[in-house]
């Protein structure tokens, strides 16, 4: 019952937040002295004030901007995201081409962090000050502040270029196909078909940029994990447990562990807002037609029905992903409340 | 003086300094760079603006320990004149949103309720949304100055810190010590500052020294687009991301890395230090 | 509870495991695996055999959004719309001098040069393999002119356009143009299938602007009678092209042309190196110079009509920087051989705004001699500023052809520093630094610029009262003489005539003028060194059906 409660209410809330970020996006347009005319009109028709005055009145830049903001969100009630002055295309569709990418990229990196991190984390916290734990720590420090496109083309160079062990930038080979879009995650759609060859080659596509979007959240949650154990395994239970003789890897995984992945969970969270930051990057080393780089011309461009549309998404993203680490800590520890 | 004193002498300090070799690592390398800080103006062994076309892109070599970047500078002088801007705009950032996120997170995740919800929600917004967007807007409406900047960075960074102290206080909230000192009848303002804060810190400095290299890296970010402090200025972050470009003259970029790189493992070694010292249950595990 | 969280805990690690493991097995096959590798070496072009598909990879950091011939006017949306529709007329592989005839069979012009009548070479076939006739360039082109799009401005001064049977095309005009030939390679007076663009929502109407709904059909596919046709496009990863099977011209060489959007430059360089792509465009300059001697790779040198120039503010309201000697002083002040030393090599300094190689144009400066500390010192103390002043510069965070501005800015401002003027750099988003470009509020600006189309016609927009003139608050009274010139030039159809009045208006904007030309950049671009053909073009900038492997 206590779940469904706190559901409903994360619920108006995020509809409260998606206003939230409408609005900034509205609000940061009207301070903006910069035209989104000038940066999507040719300099020729700039000087007709014919031409803009009828690109104006077409994008509905000629009103006040709480008329455009209004408009919008009961656009946006139908379904509508309106049209990106860019690409001259509906926003809604953008979207549908540029987000499967990043996902299936987030998805990939996150799973990489995870796995990694929590390793690490883990021996690290039962070698405490050992040379091993010196050392993946140096390792997960290591991921957390090397610039992510400095590392982005290092891992380009080494394991592309010099030893061609995984494929250059790009989502598939050129010689192949993409398969049918049904999920738009490569990976995903080519099992779908049944295509082992496409699918194998979308996924050591995904290797290289996946490691370097994982990196800094994986150093992120080995840190974490760590230092989370060894409070755990400091409290008293964990000292009851070893004083009736279990074996410290049975301490660990039979009572630490679990404990601990709540802190994890945070960071977790944190970390797939971290993703999206990194994105950029990353996505314009590898040539991955993401919603980083989307994001990045519209801004570029000034090209607010997009950016409104991209913030949104993000939001959404991130709100589904909070809601999900809010559940596990409950389920993972029944003291805390919903809060 | 007496207490600095006892501080010095008290034996806790030097055994973590002796068990625990990263930190030990992190105080040296973070001593190295404070000492560079202090006296960069004598190190350098160039002006690190002067300009020397005929010497454009130099491989390190002995006039040049570093090399040459792309406008005959001397990479050396520049990243040891760079210490100032890039390390004190990253402390101050960082230092600003924590204790900004500390104290929003830990009042709000005490308070709960309402008002958690909706303190969190705006943290949300902030942090949902993109920080180069943000960063544009702002430095476009106030004019792009470093005070700017900082101030964007902190604007997306506290929330971080808001809720890794929020999980904080909700967990240790419902720990047995502190639900025994309510029933003991303390007040909310001396279980929060007595309790919950020393038990939270140490999540909080764990991020703090992890975030630091990134504030000095998203702060690069932004210089390049504009929005730091204007070249010629020797800011790190926008050395490496010119040197980027170049990506086959591997000097340009490297060293300038490799400062960020050894400032943020400094900082990261003494936080780990700083954490399993502070924290008095751990200790009791190492005696 | 403690065995359900235990469950939980180990699904997920197994889960996690799992997929790293299919990481690890798929990323180690993939060195192995000789299939992959043959079928890297195909796309590279080499060992091609008869029945392969013979295909060519580019990388690019482009800016098209759309294909659509009546409204894509982006630099290298010509790459795919002049590969898939032909113009009347238009230039071969790298020239921009020589115009030659594409979809016309011949051309005449009548002696007050506003008549044009086009012969169209009969049985060219669209990819749909509908008949190409007159009557689809007549309707092409007033769509194009009713969609009022970004380039519509090309045909601002065509007053009709007729069609007599099938093959004959007649343009009248509203006055003489002297570029409009060169403006008719523009892909807005191509050819389109009216039939299969109309099937798909589009008009030529008067009302084109709202009632064509063609834009989004445009966007991937194609429907021309050039080489190629559209076959996929995914915006922000690629564009395929494959052969139009029913073109009646000489067959180019590929089978299919891939262009990928790789928008980091040294990714682009390293996916060269490794084989899978045959040209990347998008080359730093200092890139380029570290790869002349690769192996498997030629690095390309050519020169471009764009250039890099200071804008400096006319208007009082700016302080010492809107003085006339002040402007002087400053162009004396610059070392122009270090400046271009940041520059591929081949760039030189125009003089004027008119680029070396267009017709009219002078013959590019000594950079050496350009120099005088001295004078460009005692010019300042005429203007009353022996003692220097301070001036913000604006600056776009841009690469202009493998050169990064913001350290151009630099250069120029350890250059000014030596005669005392003090040089604040203001880098800016593009789109920002525009915006200040545009309401001429810039007391000093590094912009660059490239003609829209190749002719020193489109250059005269630097003339005081002009466009890029009034950005600087240059206005016609400041200097009516040269106002006067432009004006001549513009309507002077006597080619000798009109390049001797561009030698005139060239030097003097040499000697008085608010914008110091710093460069006329040369491009860099590699190859793998079995692609022939890949000459750059500043039309087109590279002609598809040019390029062959060997």
């Amino acid at each position: 019952m206590n779940v469904l409660r706190y559901l409903g209410r994360r619920l108006v809330f995020t509809v409260f937040l998606l206003i939230g970020v409408t609005m900034m996006v509205y609000i940061i347009s009207y301070m903006v002295p910069s035209d989104p005319v000038v940066a999507n009109l040719s300099a020729r028709n700039l000087n007709n004030e014919e031409m803009v005055q009828a690109y104006r009145e077409k994008w509905g830049l000629d009103q006040p901007v709480y008329k455009q903001y209004f408009t919008y969100l009961n656009n946006l009630l139908h379904g509508d995201m309106g049209t990106s002055l860019r690409t001259e295309r509906a926003v809604m569709e953008d979207l549908k081409l540029y987000f499967p990418a990043t996902l299936e990229l987030s998805i990939f990196g996150i799973l990489f962090a995870v796995f990694f991190g929590m390793l690490f984390g883990i021996i690290s916290a039962i070698k405490r000050n050992k040379w091993v734990d010196q050392i993946l720590r140096g390792v997960s420090v290591l991921g957390v502040s090397v610039p992510v496109f400095w590392m982005a083309l290092l891992l380009l160079f080494v394991f592309y270029l010099k030893l061609g062990i995984f494929p250059g930038p790009g989502r598939l080979s050129a010689s192949l196909t993409p398969p049918v879009h049904k999920t738009g995650l490569y990976t995903v759609d080519a099992l779908l078909m049944g295509d082992i060859k496409v699918f194998a080659d979308a996924f050591k596509h995904l290797c290289l940029p996946g490691i370097c979007m994982g990196l800094f959240t994986m150093g992120l949650i080995s840190r974490t994990s760590r230092s989370s154990l060894l409070e755990v395994l400091s409290l008293d239970y964990i000292r009851t447990a070893r004083a009736k003789g279990l074996r410290e890897r049975d301490v660990i995984i039979k009572h630490a562990l679990g404990n601990s992945l709540i802190s994890v969970l945070t960071v977790i969270g944190l970390g797939f807002g971290n993703l999206l930051g990194g994105m950029v990057l990353v996505e314009s080393v590898f040539a991955w037609p993401g919603i980083g780089q989307y994001a990045y011309k519209a801004a570029q461009n000034l090209d607010f029905p997009a950016i409104v549309g991209v913030s949104l998404l993000i939001a959404l993203n991130y709100v589904v992903i909070n809601i999900v680490v809010d559940l596990l800590y409950c389920v993972l520890d029944p003291r805390v409340r919903y809060m | 003086m007496k207490n600095k004193k006892s501080f010095l002498k008290n034996n806790t300090v030097f055994q973590a300094l002796r068990t625990n070799t990263l930190l030990t690592i992190g105080v040296v390398i973070c001593a190295i760079w404070l000492f560079v800080i202090i006296f960069a103006d004598y190190l350098a062994p160039y002006d690190p603006l002067l300009q020397d076309l005929s010497l454009r892109l130099q491989p390190p070599c002995r006039e040049h320990l570093f090399g040459t970047d792309s406008l005959g500078r001397d990479i050396l002088s520049r990243v040891l004149a760079g210490s100032r801007i890039s390390i004190g705009a990253g402390l101050q950032c960082v230092i600003i949103s924590a204790v900004a996120g500390m104290l929003i997170g830990g009042i709000s995740g005490y308070i709960g309720g309402i008002f958690d919800d909706v303190v969190m929600r705006i943290g949300e917004l902030f942090s949902s949304f993109p920080t180069i967007i943000l960063a544009m807007v702002i430095a476009s409406a106030m004019g792009p100055s470093l005070f700017n900047t900082l101030l964007t960075m902190c604007i997306v960074w506290w929330p971080n810190y808001a809720r890794v102290m929020r999980a904080m206080v909700i967990q240790v909230k419902s720990n047995e010590y502190v639900e025994a000192s309510r029933c003991l009848g303390a007040s909310r303002m001396r279980i929060f500052i007595r309790e919950i804060l020393p038990n939270s810190i140490s999540s909080v400095i764990v991020l703090t020294t992890v975030d630091f290299g990134n504030a000095i890296l998203l702060f690069a970010s932004l210089s390049y687009l504009g929005l730091g402090s204007p070249p010629p200025a020797p800011e790190w972050g926008a050395m490496v991301s010119n040197g980027a470009e170049q990506f086959y003259y591997w000097w340009v970029a490297t060293f300038p890395g490799l400062a960020i790189l050894s400032v943020s493992l400094g900082a990261n070694f003494i936080g780990d230090g700083i954490r399993d010292y502070l924290d008095p249950k751990l200790r009791k595990t190492i005696s | 509870m403690k065995k359900r969280l235990l469950k939980m805990l180990a699904a997920l690690m197994s889960v996690t495991m799992l997929l790293a493991g299919c990481g690890n097995s798929a990323g180690t096959g993939s060195g192995s695996n000789a299939g992959t590798a043959e079928s890297q070496e195909e796309s590279g072009g080499e060992n091609v055999q008869a029945e392969e598909t013979k295909r060519l990879v580019m990388a690019v950091d482009p800016d098209y959004e759309t294909f659509d011939p009546g409204r894509a006017y982006e630099v290298y949306a010509d790459l795919v719309l002049h590969s898939c529709y032909d113009t009347l007329l238009q230039f071969e592989g790298g020239d921009v001098q020589n115009l030659v005839p594409c979809a016309a069979e011949s051309y005449e012009v009548s002696e007050d040069k506003l008549t044009y009548i086009f012969q169209i070479k009969p049985g060219q076939k669209f990819s749909s393999g509908n008949e190409v006739t007159a009557e689809d360039f007549k309707w092409s082109i007033e769509r194009g002119i009713h969609l009022e799009g970004n380039p519509s401005f090309l045909a601002d001064s065509i007053n009709s356009i007729e069609t007599d049977g099938d093959y004959t095309l007649i343009f009248h005009m509203k006055q003489a143009d002297a570029s409009f030939l060169t403006k008719l390679t523009y892909c807005m007076f191509a050819a389109i299938d009216r039939k299969v663009a109309e099937e798909n929502g589009a008009s030529a109407g008067e009302d084109a602007a709202s009632a064509d709904t063609a834009k989004t059909w445009f966007d991937y596919n194609s429907a021309g009678s050039g080489p190629y046709k559209i076959s996929s496009y995914t915006p922000g990863s690629d564009v395929v092209m494959v052969r139009n099977e029913y073109y009646s011209g000489t067959a180019p060489y590929f089978d299919e042309i891939t262009i990928k959007t790789v928008t980091d430059t040294s990714s682009q360089v390293m996916t060269v190196q490794g084989g899978d792509i045959d040209i990347a465009v998008n080359v730093d300059v200092d890139q380029a110079a570290s790869l002349e001697n690769a192996e498997g790779i030629t690095v390309h040198h050519a020169q471009t009509a764009t250039f890099s120039y200071l804008l400096l503010n006319c208007s009082e309201e700016y302080g010492p920087i809107s003085n006339e000697k002040v402007h002087q002083a400053i162009r004396y002040a610059l070392d122009y051989e270090g400046i271009l030393s940041l520059s591929a090599e081949g760039t030189t300094v125009p003089v004027g705004p008119f680029p070396e190689g267009f017709p009219g144009s002078l013959a590019s400066a000594n950079p050496a001699e350009l120099r005088d500390l001295d004078k460009a010192k005692e010019l300042l103390a005429e203007a009353g500023y022996a003692d220097g002043f301070s001036v913000e510069l604006y600056i776009p965070t841009i690469n202009v052809l493998g050169v990064d501005f913001v350290t151009v800015g630099e250069k120029v401002q350890s250059d000014l520093k030596e005669i005392g003027i003090d040089v604040q750099i203001v880098a800016q988003d593009s789109a920002v630094a525009q915006e200040g470009y545009r309401t001429g509020t810039q007391s000093m600006g590094l912009r660059m610029w490239g003609p829209d189309y190749p002719d020193n016609g489109s250059q005269l927009a630097f003339l005081p009262g002009n466009v890029v003139g009034l950005r600087a608050n240059w206005a016609e009274e400041a200097n009516p003489e040269l106002a006067e010139l432009g004006r001549a030039a513009e309507t002077t159809v006597d080619l000798e005539q009109r390049n001797k009045i561009f030698n005139e208006i060239a030097e003097k904007m040499n000697e008085e003028s608010p914008f110091v030309m710093l460069m006329q950049h040369a491009t860099q671009y590699i190859t793998r060194s079995n692609i022939t053909g890949a000459d750059y073009s500043n039309r087109y900038l590279f002609d598809l059906r040019n390029i062959a492997a060997e």
